[in-house]
């Protein structure tokens, strides 16, 4: 039971990675480093839990603010490049945090039975003891239905972004940035403004991470990690929120559902990413899958058609 | 309503624009030709601020705008076409419209605006493309994406419209139509310049024709004018001025 318990939670976490680097993708930006973010959330957050004796709540917050400011003040400079180069880019900015974090000590010493030890960052040794959901009677299954709380909260709030006009617009650039520019959308503020939602979503997955843990490291948050939150989206398709969600089930079932045949797992493992790829190359939820599952519900509960008619008539 | 002032633009070596002088009134359309790459393109690009020109001034109405960036400059009322459609293949046709219409305005907002819907909604019964306003903008025919592609740029309201090659890869069934929704367009007070290959469409219904060559406008005039003018028979045809006036199907690329 607990391995389902860790299971589901780490696989959250990974959907809410998965959806940071969707934001992006919404915007025609395929970033591989989502795990510098959130790096920086998960440090922020703990510093300010362990080493503060914050609340989670503004702890969480806090590191999604500080992630928000760097995600803005890294996405303004990356505007203009796209692609390979952009990929590259943010693996770059994700190792400087990794850097920096390795030689970051902060931390405060306190002594429980006789031991000694450092709560707080300790350069390459890593964050250990952010201890708070654990010190406030939260068990493994609390803090799973917390976490899929948040997570179910992000989907929702991803889905009606993308389902406005702001999101369109996100939509209307990366498909065509000249176009969108050329029709008087503001395509420099509104990529930012991309930049820095997904940095916040990042950095409440960092968070959470390191709190349902009490660990985390510069070896937590690799090229693996970033790697995985863009390939969540890009196998589970962009066209829809639920998209990165299926991505992490799919990869989390082959990940476990795998393990029997042992050393060859890597090898299934890839194999099935490619698979998946060549079968479903927009990823499993397309835009056309989600047109006919439009008219589907469209056919099943007519919805709208009588205003949609007043309106045609108002055209006429 | 919109005026160009000397616009040069130089890429290098080249000079793709070397002192345009152009005008563009309401109600009013405007001819723009000349033979491949004389910078019909590289106007309505620095026009619409995709770029900086390297001199001369972009004024609309009596405000400067050389210097905006494009999205403001679309704001203020200009909207463009392209030589080759470029819409938002993967967002519905209706999207494609939503997405632009009051571009300036801020996002956040509860409920929708029905007075922007409705208007929207008859764009696009306008251009008949309303019974496809669910199907994704790249399952159009070319056609219907020309006529999207006006739409969406109607949709934020302009009052100067730049077309450039609308009727590139038409029908002539298609060509009746898009004439057609240009007239309606110019009697309800829009200005608008249109580029063109296909000679025959600029000559049925443009006020004034301009024509450029290597960056430098050699001609203005009514249609039957210009037409006559010997230097822009020697652009398009080369020199031989005893040869016949231009004809439309000859000056097709």
């Amino acid at each position: 039971m607990d391995y389902y318990v860790a299971l589901i939670t780490l696989a959250a976490i990974q959907a809410l990675l998965g959806l940071s680097a969707h934001v992006l993708i919404l915007a025609g930006r395929v970033s591989f480093g989502q795990h510098g973010f959130a790096l920086i959330g998960a440090y922020m957050a703990g510093v300010a839990t362990a080493v503060w004796g914050w609340h989670l709540v503004p702890a969480l917050l806090l590191g999604m603010l500080a992630s928000a400011l760097v995600g803005v003040l890294v996405g303004f400079p990356a505007l203009r490049i796209r692609g390979v180069y952009l990929a590259v880019a943010s693996i770059a900015f994700a190792e400087i945090c990794r850097n920096l974090v390795q030689n970051l000590n902060y931390y405060r010493v306190e002594t429980v039975g006789g031991l000694v030890r450092k709560v707080g960052p300790v350069g390459p040794e890593g964050f250990r003891h952010i201890r708070y959901l654990y010190d406030h009677g939260f068990t493994q299954e609390t803090v799973m239905a917390v976490v899929l709380g948040v997570l179910a909260l992000t989907v929702l709030g991803v889905w009606l972004l993308d389902h406005s006009r702001l999101g369109r617009r996100l939509r209307a650039i990366g498909e065509d940035e000249l176009a969108a520019q050329m029709a008087g959308i503001n395509v420099a503020s509104l990529t930012t403004l991309a930049f820095g939602l997904g940095a916040v979503i990042a950095a409440l997955a960092g968070g959470l991470y390191a709190h349902y843990l009490t660990f985390v490291s510069h070896e937590v948050f690799t090229l693996f990690t970033g790697t995985l939150a863009a390939g969540y989206v890009l196998v589970g398709g962009s066209a829809n929120a639920l998209g990165p969600l299926l991505g992490v089930a799919f990869f989390t079932a082959i990940g476990e559902g795998l393990r029997p045949i042992r050393e060859y797992r890597i090898m299934a493992y890839g194999a099935l990413i490619v698979a998946s790829i060549l079968v479903r190359p927009y990823g499993i939820i397309d835009h056309e899958l989600l047109g006919r599952l439009r008219q589907l519900v469209a056919a099943a509960f007519l919805r709208s058609e009588p205003e949609a008619k007043a309106m045609g008539d108002a055209a006429r | 309503m919109l005026r160009v002032e000397n616009l040069s633009k130089r890429f290098g070596g080249l000079e793709a624009l070397a002192g345009v002088d152009l005008a563009l009134a309401s109600g009013q359309i405007v001819g723009l030709i000349g033979p491949n790459g004389s910078g019909k393109t590289t106007l309505i690009n620095a026009v619409t601020g995709l770029f900086p020109p390297t001199g001369g001034r972009v004024l609309l109405g009596d405000l400067d705008i050389t210097r905006l960036p494009s999205y403001r400059r679309i704001r203020l009322g200009i909207a463009r076409t392209f030589q080759n459609v470029k819409l938002w293949t993967r967002l519905t046709v209706w999207e494609n419209l939503w997405v632009v219409s009051e571009p300036g305005r801020l996002w956040l907002r509860l409920g929708r605006d029905w007075e922007r819907e409705r208007r929207l909604a008859e764009t696009l019964a306008w251009v008949g493309l309303w019974e496809r306003r669910h199907d994704l903008a790249g399952s159009l025919s070319f056609g219907e994406q020309r006529r999207l592609e006006l739409a969406r740029a109607l949709a934020a309201q302009p009052r100067v419209l730049l077309l450039d090659e609308p009727g590139a890869g038409l029908s002539a069934g298609e060509l009746d139509q898009l004439t057609g929704l240009l007239e309606q367009l110019r009697s309800q007070g829009m200005a608008i310049l249109l580029v063109e290959h296909v000679l025959e469409l600029v000559m049925n219904i443009a006020d004034r024709v301009a024509v450029l060559n290597f960056g430098h406008k050699i001609a203005e005039g009514t249609p039957s004018q210009v037409q006559e003018d010997p230097r822009v028979q020697e652009a398009y045809l080369g020199r031989r001025s005893s040869e016949p006036v231009v004809k439309p199907d000859d000056a097709k690329p």
